[in-house]
């Protein structure tokens, strides 16, 4: 147990505004979730379920082609209300409306039973109730192979993000719930790291374990990532897997096996520089993107020269009828604008603002995400951009005055801030990774498809955490092109 | 409008337009005027401030203090050599005459290929030329005509940078290599001591005992000890050199102006410290040990104070401006501390030891910009045998730790 605090390179901690405070809202049954097979990486479902089907919170929507034992499940109980299919008929969603309150029945267990379980007893129960896709494996970010077993099994205790909702928040009274999550962990008999923030070891959930080894990590982004966290503790060779899991999976997967019913609740944030009040939201998981933001939203920027930091935080009022909502909403974001982004003026990313994922108010709150970050879209053009002081515009550089005086939070917005051009400068990129990679080299080793060079260059180490992309003064994609990078390596080995 | 004015104009220079060919020229005055619209597309979804444009702005406002002193140095010495008031405005307007014109001729000619490459090779107009076009002219003595300047800085643009791909692509500084070809090319016009000065047609009425030359070739000139005292009689104390009234190329004479550029870029985040200091550190060193290694024979530049080796030559401009192009130096830390290591040293062994050339710097930083490839071969290399070691190290402490 490794108490001193590690304190991770480079890393930065992005002052986005829209923070959300720590208060904890109920939201009302939603009407719609969803669960997005997109989510989950590498696998080809083969849906079991069509549209107009009755469900429970439980019942399986999907299977993995490639291992049937992996289960899809419903997060509520209702009526298939829609499967979207994408290109070459890919399933994008499937749209659940919400009725009544059955469950499908899976075994309750008390402490004592969940003592006797075997690992293949463990595996078989998450498999059927759909819990196990909560497990991941690294590299790749896959969902974990139930024959294999892996180095170490980590569990990240440290919020992904400045907006992602806050282990002492969360966890707050749950310390039944977390604990028999962790001992469910424990069966697959490999070690078990908590990886939790530093000032946090004294909250009841974190204490001490049986099995469980604690490494505390100073508070920087990306500390709460678990790849930067396996590489600080104990760096993956090729061919070592090890399984992720985050503190709200384990509560999910402790919920599981102490009620026997597919878990209800996610503690999701809504924040960030588009949102009127940011805060927590208890939901369920594939929440209703649009539900959760409904009256939520500031006001975007109107007019095509206005700056982000014109942008002022009005929430539009609390009895806005649902229809009117909607109305409004769409007039926002282009609600039906398949493709026509051009129209969109706010940017939904579920996940972190580094490294989540765009989407739609149809869609729905990822599998695996607790955080919903809103802000505008950033087409405005300002006059002579570049040669302002920049008192507002954030950069890690001294060349605008926000370095010399720098500002408590900035209002973001998606603009690219330049065009693209060639690598220029040097050393920025690798004062910044938090896993000792050279970003500009390995791009160029990706680039060139040198599989060995980018395997030297640690490209199984990164965190993907888009702080080198960030960064980038040239505005090159380099986290796309490590995305590009990581499917060649995974073809080739 | 303005705006409007743009958008309007714009389907000219889009697919089918009248000057599709022309799209880099649009967009390159667009997006100097207005910020562009592109959004991000994937994660990560919000993205640093500074843009090459801002970066290239940066080094333009160091550049500043050179610039200014560059004119009002040019002048003060042609003043001075002509007897005449060297007050601060006869000075600027005699500087202008003289330095303006190869600035605008740098930055047409030079402009003029890289919108020729831009729009051949259909891609938009890089910045990084905003900083070659103006870095050149100060390297050049202010009385190298006009053909030259323009000669030159199409050597530098088209050799120096874009047949290797344009900014980012090249492995020599583009401004060095513009005038390594003009100074091989007319060396008459741009070294020996009739130069330095800004005569023009004043030729007669010179004042008594002015020969032109700059220190460094004084110091060169001077067999055994005294050279200060040599440099004292040709009127140059130490003073003369860090501040900047000596002659020299337009924009290298004042230390001071290079020391307070070196400090925005440095503050700004722009250049790396590392390449400066540690060229200032070999030059220190080699300038020391060559302090020591005289005879009664040798050059008096081998005696040269170490502060006044750092002072002349445009020791401090290439330290400051040009070795720190990040693009043609390494890319490690590790490689810029070798890099600049390796140039003072150069420098000096030039200057000393070789009589033809009392100036060392563009040669030394050529010749390292060569190596840097070299260097970061190995410093990568060493990087990748330490990220392995971590790894070993990591779970070996580990595995320590459970027993």
């Amino acid at each position: 147990m490794n108490m001193t605090a590690i304190k991770i390179k480079g890393g930065y901690d992005l002052k986005l505004s829209g923070k959300p405070d720590s208060a904890v809202h109920d939201l009302k049954s939603p009407k719609h979730v969803g669960i997005m097979p997109p989510d989950f990486i590498g696998i080809r479902p083969r849906l079991l379920v069509k549209q107009g089907d009755t469900l429970k919170a439980g019942t399986v929507l999907f299977e993995s082609k490639d291992d049937p034992r992996v289960k899809f499940v419903s997060p509520a109980s209702g009526r298939v209300s829609a499967v979207r299919l994408g290109e070459r008929r890919r399933v994008m969603a499937i749209e659940i409306e919400t009725q009544g309150n059955d469950f499908e029945d899976f075994q309750k267990h008390s402490k004592d039973q969940i003592k006797g379980l075997t690992r293949d007893a463990v595996v078989k129960l998450l498999l059927d109730g759909g819990m196990w896709p909560l497990i991941r494996r690294r590299p790749y970010n896959r969902i974990a192979c139930a024959d294999e077993k892996p180095k170490a099994v980590y569990i990240s205790g440290i919020a992904a993000d400045e907006f992602h909702p806050k282990p002492d928040v969360v966890l707050k009274g749950q310390e039944e719930r977390f604990n028999t999550g962790l001992d469910i962990l424990a069966k697959f008999d490999s070690p078990l790291r908590l990886c939790i923030p530093e000032g946090s070891q004294d909250l009841p959930a974190f204490a001490k374990h049986d099995n469980v080894t604690r490494h505390v990590f100073k508070k920087i982004y990306p500390a709460g990532n678990t790849a930067v966290e396996i590489y600080y503790i104990d760096p993956l060779a090729p061919g070592d897997v090890a399984w992720h899991l985050s503190f709200q999976d384990v509560l999910a997967i402790g919920d599981f096996f102490m009620t026997g019913r597919f878990p209800a609740e996610r503690i999701v944030a809504l924040a960030g520089p588009g949102v009127s009040a940011p805060s927590y939201y208890r939901v369920g998981f594939g929440a209703s993107i649009e539900e959760l933001i409904s009256g939520r939203i500031a006001e975007p920027p109107h007019s095509a020269l206005s700056t982000p930091s014109l942008l002022l935080r009005q929430g539009y009022g609390r009895t806005r009828t649902a229809s009117e909502g909607r109305a409004r909403l769409r007039s926002i974001c282009d609600l039906k604008g398949e493709g026509k982004e051009n129209g969109a003026q706010m940017r939904f990313i579920t996940g972190g603002a580094l490294t989540g994922r765009k989407v739609k108010p149809d869609d729905f709150i990822g599998f695996y995400d607790t955080s919903l970050c809103v802000m505008p879209e950033g087409r405005s053009r300002e006059f002579l951009g570049f040669m302002t002081p920049g008192f507002s515009k954030h950069s890690i550089s001294r060349t605008f005055l926000s370095g010399i005086f720098p500002k408590k939070e900035y209002d973001f917005n998606t603009n690219n801030r330049g065009s693209e051009r060639a690598f220029v400068q040097t050393g920025i990129y690798e004062d910044i990774c938090p896993v000792d990679i050279y970003p500009a080299h390995l791009a160029k080793a990706i680039l060139a498809k040198d599989i060995e060079d980018m395997e030297k260059h640690g490209i199984l180490d990164c965190a993907q955490c888009g702080l080198c992309t960030y960064i980038c003064p040239s505005k090159i994609e380099i986290a796309s092109i490590i995305r590009s990078g990581l499917d060649i390596m995974e073809k080739e080995t | 409008m303005l705006r409007k004015f743009l958008d309007d104009l714009k389907p000219k220079f889009e697919k089918g337009g009248v000057f599709e060919k022309f799209y880099p020229l649009y967009e390159a005055g667009d997006t100097f005027l207005f910020t562009p619209s592109t959004v991000t597309k994937n994660a990560p979804h919000v993205r640093d401030a500074m843009d090459i444009k801002r970066l290239m702005s940066m080094v333009i406002i160091a550049l500043l203090p050179c610039i200014f002193m560059g004119i009002y140095n040019t002048g003060y010495q042609s003043l001075l050599a002509r007897g005449l008031d060297t007050g601060l405005i006869a000075c600027l307007l005699v500087g202008l005459k003289a330095v303006l014109p190869i600035i605008i001729v740098s930055y047409t000619v030079g402009g003029f290929w890289e919108v020729l490459f831009s729009v051949v090779r259909k891609h938009e107009i890089n910045e990084g030329f905003l900083v070659t076009g103006i870095l050149f002219p100060l390297t050049l003595p202010p009385t190298i005509p006009l053909w030259m300047v323009a000669v030159g800085v199409s050597f530098g643009v088209v050799i120096g940078k874009e047949i290797f791909g344009g900014t980012g692509y090249n492995i020599l500084n583009p401004a060095l290599t513009a005038r390594a070809f003009v100074f091989f090319a007319y060396p008459g016009s741009i070294s020996g001591d009739k130069v330095w000065t800004f005569i023009g047609c004043a030729k007669d009425k010179l004042v008594d005992g002015f020969t032109g030359a700059t220190p460094l070739a004084v110091a060169s000139n001077h067999i055994g000890p005294g050279v200060l005292d040599e440099l004292g009689r040709a009127g140059f104390a130490f003073k003369d050199a860090f501040l900047g009234f000596i002659p020299g190329s337009i924009g290298e004479t004042s230390m001071l102006a290079c020391l307070i550029g070196a400090l925005f870029l440095v503050v700004t985040g722009i250049a790396n410290w590392r390449t400066i200091v540690s060229m200032f550190i070999g030059g220190a060193l080699m300038a020391g040990l060559m302090g020591q290694m005289w005879h009664p024979t040798s050059a008096g530049i081998m005696r040269l104070p170490i502060e006044w080796h750092l002072a002349l030559g445009g020791f401090a401009f290439g330290a400051v401006f040009m070795a720190t192009d990040p693009v043609s130096a390494p890319a490690t830390n590790t490689g810029k501390w070798i890099y600049g290591l390796c140039i003072g040293v150069l420098v000096i062994l030039v200057r000393t030891v070789n009589p033809a050339y009392p100036e060392g710097v563009m040669l030394a930083i050529l010749f390292m910009n060569v190596f840097a490839p070299l260097i970061d071969h190995v410093t990568v290399g060493a990087h990748i045998r330490k990220r392995k070691n971590i790894r070993l190290k990591r779970s070996q402490a580990l595995a320590g730790k459970a027993h």
